[in-house]
């Protein structure tokens, strides 16, 4: 089970700033990416791994911090 | 070189610029909040942060930014929480030696921000702070 943190018009989007994804073995950031949006259509954006903007191919460990960015708004 | 960066709650306050020895270019720039989001009136922006991301984001752009353009500094805030309308939200203050520099990493600096940056703002609307106030 893999917790994943919503900011922004995601979580707006969906009305959660978080949300739970189960995903089988060793899981990479474009299955979680995948599985996300099967489940949350509404959600877009990119995968970061502790604080990092991760590859697609990067595996997820259990320990990681992981969330969606979507389209940022600052400044 | 000199590279600093503040992620602070609320309105940032008065500028103050320290001196910067070498630069014969010194650019600010401050995004101020509008009082019309949408032509809708607002009251203010809430920013919200995911730190610490946001803040090693912004400390990787502008180390990029200072070596790519020979930066004396860069120096950028940025609001979180509430900023009402005609208040500052964000700064950046660029010294180089010459203006093309400066102003080319101005540019660059707030185009990656806003791409690649985790901060959101939302609008605050009158009737969102009659009801909770």
């Amino acid at each position: 089970m893999i917790r994943v943190r919503l900011f922004g018009p995601e979580a707006a989007a969906i009305g959660t700033d978080s949300v739970q994804v189960t995903l089988q073995g060793a899981a990479s950031c474009q299955n979680l990416l995948d599985e996300l949006t099967r489940i949350h259509p509404d959600l877009t954006g990119r995968i970061a791994i502790n604080h990092e903007f991760a590859q697609p191919e990067q595996i997820i460990g259990e320990s990681d911090e992981v969330a969606l960015i979507g389209l940022v708004s600052g400044g | 070189m000199s590279v600093r960066i503040t992620i602070a709650d609320g309105p940032l306050g008065e500028a103050s610029l320290p001196g910067f020895p070498g630069a014969g270019a010194v650019v600010v720039f401050e995004g101020i909040v509008r009082a019309l989001e949408d032509d809708r009136l607002l009251n203010a922006l809430h920013y919200d942060t995911y730190e610490p991301m946001a803040q090693n984001m912004l400390r990787a752009i502008a180390e990029d930014l200072v070596q790519e353009h020979d930066l004396i500094a860069l120096h950028a805030s940025h609001s979180r929480g509430r900023v009402g309308i005609g208040e500052c939200s964000f700064r950046l203050i660029v010294a180089s030696a010459h203006r093309k520099q400066a102003l080319a990493a101005m540019d660059a600096f707030i185009d990656r921000m806003k791409q690649d940056v985790p901060i959101w703002k939302r609008p605050i609307w009158p009737e969102h702070e009659q009801e909770s106030g």
